[in-house]
Formats: C-alpha cells, sequence, structure tokens
C-alpha cells in the first residue's frame, strides 16, 4: 500500500491532482460515478472509462470501455440486479461485450457477444447464445466492478474484512477474496484535505490493491498493480 | 549422444531445410477435414506455472505450488502437454517471429524486439491466404512488425495475412486482456459458415510484471509496490543466489520480502491469464466441433530465478515455456504430459499447416507436432535450438544445455541490425552459415547437466570431465548453423 504521508507516492500525486466530491451521497439513490481508466506505471495515458450507475431497488448499469487502434474501443456492458448486502451481490445480470466505435454501432468482426446469469441456491448458470453452463458458488461472492459500489457500503458501516468469491468481470470465478480495512487517513486534495478509509483487496487473480473512499461511501480512487481508477465526474454521464 | 545419431535424427529436424517440411508433411495422417484452428499466445509465462503440474515439478519453489488455474489444469488434462518445450529466442519479437514463420529469428531478421519480420519470410496468415481458405483473425499482442504490439485493421501496422479484431490499449494485460477473451470468444462462438478459421489470441499477461523493474521513459512509473499484505507468499527459488560467472549478467537485488511480492504478483497475473485462456477453452468446447486449440508463450520470466527478472538469457525460467494441446476430436490423446520430447516454439508452423492439410511454407526449421499428438511413433531431434539477444546460441538436448555467444560488432546492435557478429580481422558482418570459425567468440560458455541439476547451479563448461560433452554439442550447433538463411529487418512503424 503505497504511503499517503510520501509526497513522492502516485497515490500521493493522485490525491494532490482531485477534486473531491462535496455533495452528499446516498448510495441506494440514483447515482454514477464515471471513473479514467489509468495506467500507474504512465498515469497520464488514460486507457478509457468505466461509469457505475445505480438506481433504487438495487439497478447496477456498468459500462466499460478501453481504446484501441484506428478509433475502435472494446465495450462491456453489464446490467445486475443486486442484493441490499455490504456486496452489492449481483443475484442475476446480463452483459454484453463486443468491439465497435461508438456504443451504439453494431459489433466489428463477430466480436459481440451476450451473456447471462443468475445465482440460484448457489448455484451459477451462465448462458451463452445455446450454451449453458452450471457452476457451484457457494458462500459470498460478487462481480468485479461491483466492488466499486460494495466498498462505499463498506466504509460506511466500518466494516472491518470480509472474504468472498469473486467474479473476474461477470463470468470467471476467483476464489479466496479478502478485502480488509487498513485504517483512515487524511489526504490532501485539491480541494483541500479530506478524510480516506484505506480497504486492501487481495486473492486469486487479484493484483494486491487498495480501495481509497470518503467519508461518504464513495471509492474516489482505486489502484492495484497497473490499474488506476479515479472518480472524475460523479453524477455524470455513461461512458 | 554421437555426431551419427544427431546427423540421423537432425534429418528431420533441427538442420534440414526444404526436406523436413515435405516429409513431415507426408507422413501425417490426410483427411479433407479442415479444422478450426485456434491459437493461445501469452507473454512471459514460465512453464512451471499451471498447478496440476506439482506432480511434475515437486519441489515447493516451482510456481505450480502457488497458482491457482483451474483452466489451465482442464486444457492440460483434456490434451497433450510439453514439459520439454522452448523458446526459439526468448525475447518477444523473436520468439513470436518463430512461431508464426515456422524460421529461426536469425532468418526472420527478428533477432531483437521492436522490428519486424524479413518480408520475404511468409507468416501465417499470409501463408495460409495464398495455401487455404481459412478465414483468418488476430486479436490482441503480435510484436513481430516494428515498435508496437497490437496490429490495427488497416494501414502499415495490419498484420499481412490477418484480418484484426482491433485491441487496446498497447502494453497492458491489465488493460487488454479481457478485451482479447471476450472478443476472441465472440469470435471462435459465432463464426459459421463452410470456411473454417485460424484465429490467434495475443495476451499481454503476465508481461505485466515487467514494469514491476527495468527502465524507464519520462512520465512512467515502476509498479513495485510492495507491502505487507498479510497473505502467504511464495517460497524463494534455491538458486535465488547462484554464484558461477557467466556473461549474461543482469541480476537484480531485491530484499527475500521484495521477491516474495514479486513472485505473488507474477502468480496473481498467471491466474487472471487462466481465467481469460477459461473463456477461450469453453467457447471450443460448445462449438462442439474439431477444433484445435493450441497454447504456448513467447518465453518465461526469471522469478527470481539466479536472481533475475524477465527473460533475454539461457536459463529454463527465460528459455521454457508451456505448450498444450487440445482437439480431442481430432484424435489429439487426452491427459498426456509428454517429458520427453523436445519441441518448440518453431514447431508451431509446421503443426497447423499439417492440420490444415496445406504443406508448410520452404525452409522449416520445426517439425509436426501432429504424430506427437496422436500418440504415434516417429523419429524425433535429439536436440533443439535457442538464439539468445543477438549473438548467443542454446543448445539443448535431452540431458544437456549447453550455451555460448559470438561476440557483437557494437555494443548497441539496434545500429548494426544487420551486421550484428564480428570477424577474426575486426569487421562487422552478418551471420556467416558454415563459415562460423570466421566470426569472434566471447568467453564463458556454459554447461549444465539438466537432469542433475535442474536449477542450473553448476557451471560444468570448464571441467575438463565435460570436454568431450561440450565437443558434441559444438556440433550439434554446427549443425543448425550450417543450414541458417540469414534474414534482414523490415520494420513497419
Amino acid at each position: 500500500m503505497q504511503d499517503l504521508r510520501a509526497p513522492d507516492s502516485l497515490a500521493t500525486q493522485v490525491f494532490a491532482a482531485l477534486d473531491p466530491p462535496r455533495q452528499p451521497f446516498d448510495p441506494d439513490g440514483n447515482w454514477s460515478h464515471r471513473y479514467h481508466d489509468l495506467s500507474t506505471f504512465n498515469p497520464k495515458s488514460k486507457m478509457g472509462a468505466l461509469t457505475l450507475r445505480h438506481q433504487p431497488g438495487r439497478q447496477l448499469r456498468i459500462v466499460n470501455y478501453r481504446l484501441c487502434p484506428n478509433g475502435y474501443r472494446t465495450y462491456t456492458t453489464a446490467d445486475l440486479r443486486c442484493r441490499q448486502d455490504l456486496l452489492s451481490t449481483p443475484e442475476n445480470w446480463r452483459m454484453e461485450s463486443k468491439v465497435s466505435k461508438h456504443a451504439q454501432d453494431n459489433a466489428y468482426l463477430n466480436s459481440g457477444l451476450v451473456k447471462k446469469a443468475r445465482v440460484n441456491e448457489g448455484v451459477l448458470t451462465i448462458q451463452t447464445g445455446a450454451s449453458q453452463r452450471n457452476v457451484e458458488l457457494p458462500g459470498e461472492y460478487t462481480c468485479k466492478w461491483c466492488l466499486l459500489d460494495a466498498v462505499g457500503r463498506m466504509a460506511r458501516q466500518a466494516t472491518k474484512a470480509i472474504s468472498f468469491t469473486l467474479l473476474d468481470e461477470y463470468d470467471e470465478i476467483c476464489p479466496d477474496q479478502h478485502i480488509m480495512a487498513r485504517g483512515a487517513l487524511e489526504v490532501d486534495t485539491r480541494g483541500g484535505t479530506i478524510q480516506v478509509s484505506c480497504y486492501q483487496h487481495t486473492g486469486i487473480g487479484t493484483m494486491p490493491g487498495v480501495f481509497y473512499v470518503d467519508t461518504e461511501g464513495r471509492v474516489l480512487v482505486y489502484m492495484a498493480g497497473m490499474q488506476l481508477l479515479v472518480l472524475a465526474d460523479p453524477n455524470g454521464k455513461d461512458a | 549422444m554421437t555426431r551419427r545419431s544427431f546427423i540421423k535424427s537432425t534429418g528431420a529436424a533441427a538442420g534440414a531445410a526444404a526436406i523436413l517440411p515435405v516429409k513431415s508433411f507426408a507422413g501425417s495422417q490426410q483427411t479433407d477435414r479442415r479444422p478450426n484452428i485456434l491459437i493461445v499466445v501469452c507473454d512471459q509465462m514460465n512453464l512451471d506455472a499451471i498447478a496440476v503440474y506439482k506432480t511434475h515439478f515437486e519441489h515447493r519453489s516451482w510456481l505450480c505450488h502457488w497458482v491457482d488455474t483451474p483452466n489451465l489444469d482442464e486444457l492440460v488434462h483434456s490434451g497433450v502437454s510439453f514439459t520439454e518445450s522452448h523458446s526459439t529466442n526468448p525475447v518477444c519479437c523473436p520468439a513470436r517471429s518463430s512461431m508464426f514463420t515456422g524460421r529461426f529469428s536469425l532468418e526472420t531478421g527478428v533477432v531483437i524486439n521492436n522490428i519486424g519480420i524479413d518480408q520475404a519470410v511468409p507468416n501465417m496468415g499470409q501463408w495460409f491466404a495464398n495455401h487455404s481458405d481459412y478465414d483468418r483473425v488476430y486479436c490482441g499482442k503480435w510484436h513481430a512488425g516494428g515498435p508496437w504490439n497490437n496490429p490495427s485493421v488497416s494501414g502499415p501496422r495490419k498484420i499481412p495475412g490477418f484480418d484484426t479484431l482491433p485491441n487496446g490499449p498497447d502494453n497492458w494485460g491489465r488493460h487488454m486482456d479481457y478485451g482479447v477473451s471476450s472478443s476472441v470468444e465472440a469470435y471462435v462462438r459465432n463464426h459459421r459458415g463452410e470456411k473454417p478459421f485460424l484465429a490467434v489470441a495475443g495476451f499481454m499477461d503476465p508481461h505485466d510484471i515487467c514494469f514491476w523493474t527495468g527502465d524507464l521513459m519520462k512520465g512512467q512509473r515502476r509498479i513495485t509496490d510492495f507491502f505487507n499484505i498479510g497473505e502467504t507468499l511464495p517460497d524463494l527459488p534455491p538458486n535465488l543466489n547462484y554464484t558461477f560467472d557467466e556473461i549474461w549478467k543482469s541480476p537484480v537485488n531485491y530484499s527475500d520480502m521484495e521477491w516474495q511480492n514479486y513472485i505473488y504478483d507474477y502468480c496473481r497475473m498467471i491466474e487472471r491469464l487462466d481465467r481469460n485462456v477459461g473463456r477461450l477453452l469453453r467457447a471450443v468446447q460448445d462449438r462442439g466441433d474439431d477444433t484445435l486449440l493450441l497454447f504456448t508463450s513467447d518465453h518465461g520470466d526469471g522469478v527470481g530465478r539466479h536472481s533475475r527478472v524477465s527473460k533475454w538469457h539461457p536459463y529454463d525460467e527465460s528459455v521454457k515455456v508451456p505448450f498444450v494441446a487440445y482437439g480431442p476430436k481430432l484424435g489429439i490423446r487426452q491427459n498426456v504430459i509428454d517429458t520427453t520430447h523436445l519441441v518448440s516454439g518453431v514447431d508451431i508452423m509446421a503443426t497447423v499447416c499439417d492440420y490444415a492439410g496445406i504443406a508448410p511454407p520452404p525452409h522449416q526449421r520445426g517439425l509436426s507436432l501432429r504424430p506427437l499428438l496422436e500418440g504415434r511413433s516417429v523419429p524425433w531431434r535429439e536436440a533443439v535450438f535457442c538464439e539468445l539477444q543477438e549473438v548467443g546460441r542454446v543448445i539443448r538436448s535431452e540431458r544437456y544445455k549447453f550455451v555460448m555467444s559470438y561476440k557483437k560488432s557494437a555494443p548497441d546492435a539496434r545500429k548494426q541490425l544487420n551486421e550484428s557478429y564480428l570477424t577474426l580481422d575486426g569487421k562487422a558482418s552478418m551471420f556467416l552459415p558454415g563459415e562460423e570459425s570466421r566470426l569472434q567468440r566471447v568467453s564463458g560458455t556454459m554447461l549444465f547437466d539438466m537432469k542433475a541439476d535442474p536449477w542450473e547451479t553448476r557451471n560444468l563448461a570448464m571441467d575438463s570431465n565435460y570436454q568431450g560433452i561440450i565437443a558434441e554439442h559444438e556440433v550439434l550447433l554446427a549443425q543448425v548453423e550450417k543450414n541458417i538463411i540469414p534474414g534482414r529487418e523490415y520494420t513497419r512503424k
């Protein structure tokens, strides 16, 4: 975990450039968080964007795109119905991936795919076209990017630690995941000094990383290995 | 091994030029079936980084004891894998140029990174375009065209012979590999029609580990962010603190804790890769047809062995790569871990041509693996040849690994790319097949007994008891080198 008191640490510099949102935040309300998808190796180089849009009733839409040559992008869009719990546990979801130049364009060269998933009594069923796969999914679980919602909820409830199974993106199982609180710190930002809670995430297929959460329960920054997500546009538009 | 036995075996192996592919092709069971072909190439994966290999690599320092790879395990269980699988040149571009041409990197002209394949050497896409009706598509890392990784759909960065499923951004597995797996999964699931497909998925992982060390340019930062994560960290390798002299020095001075963190992070990248491979494996399985799936890597990573990160050097952690072939409906055996046959990335071209029912391009240096995959007995090579950086050589026989190097014509070989060698009279030269004695060598020959010393901790090159072995391997090297047709770089900016 990077030292937020060291002036040359990347985390310190990311926060120094951040203008954090000041308005109250209701995690169960209507909200959207748009993150810049950056690389810790070259933090000024934008890789893409990731947007979470939440609606009451625990509906979550997650849109992710990454930049490709010739103006193309890889898009992944997931619509999830989640439980009201700490992990924002998805009960059923539909995800669509494709390569195209714009979100509304048809998929380029056979690259479009739709998967539908549901979890019932500890069994994950994924439907891809005519194929169906059933996988045991015992215990707590969530999808990778649901964590950007879930960790904020953990911070609001001062949760110390939680263990679960992660679905990499939306369909591949990574067991033995652990998120634990690593304390709260005051950090300097463009908008002044704020307090953030630090939540460390480790597990199978997971680069050790940290979610930095504000006192309202918004994940401001996520840093893990090469990946750096920075909240750029609270209540902004979809990617 | 005697010279006679090597020549007998290499008549159909490393040395023979035009004879080999015809012989190999004619020896296979030809049918009218043209299976779909999916080649999955990852970047910088060690051979021992598949969990199911625990039974073969028992020492706790092997990576198989520290990774969770259910999909790669399933692939190994469902196909044929090789534990004596080698990169042709343990650097990204050279290795990939060999995989997709069937020629040594000396011949493709791609002897270092960030340059492109000689225009006179056809790549797999071009060859299939001209000799088959396959649909050909490439997605992800290519890095055999110039100083860039991911191909464009058009323009100079398009791979000749392949359509492109664009992916990006360049360089980072964390950011692009899910795009590769989801796009290629979709392609495999959606492809219909009379024509079969030849698809390539080029993953970046676990190459991201390269950004934990190495040189930086302006604006770049090392990723190294080691901290007390509270997880069990991997054992250190027994050869972390090697002691013998060698010329390939580039050790890294990490503390034990830093090495353990480095290896821990590397293992997580392997697991991430495994999930991406899983999507492709299931897409192939769901097709229910006779699609051939090949999985391999361009080279390995140091992971602390010999105090190394990255590749570039002659040790097994750099040179050995996983290789798995899957195709139960093609007659490829299941749950076979081949621990005896020496195979190489240069074999891929001959293998896919064999399955596609077409003759491979001329001057193939590889062998079709099809007989081995189907369990047929065939004469096989007794030694495998690897290049090292621009001018180094490795000959790996069943028991020994022999390493030597010629002298570079300039410290920065990139400026002398087509004349990397230094002759005895001090002139820069291209490689001189059959006239290697005119080239200067550097001291620092190495010989390892790979059976008695699998961690490569004792260099036997100066031991008088092994001079005969060295002489035999010099002969093997000369047999390969005399048939080399040197290539020249053709870089697409």
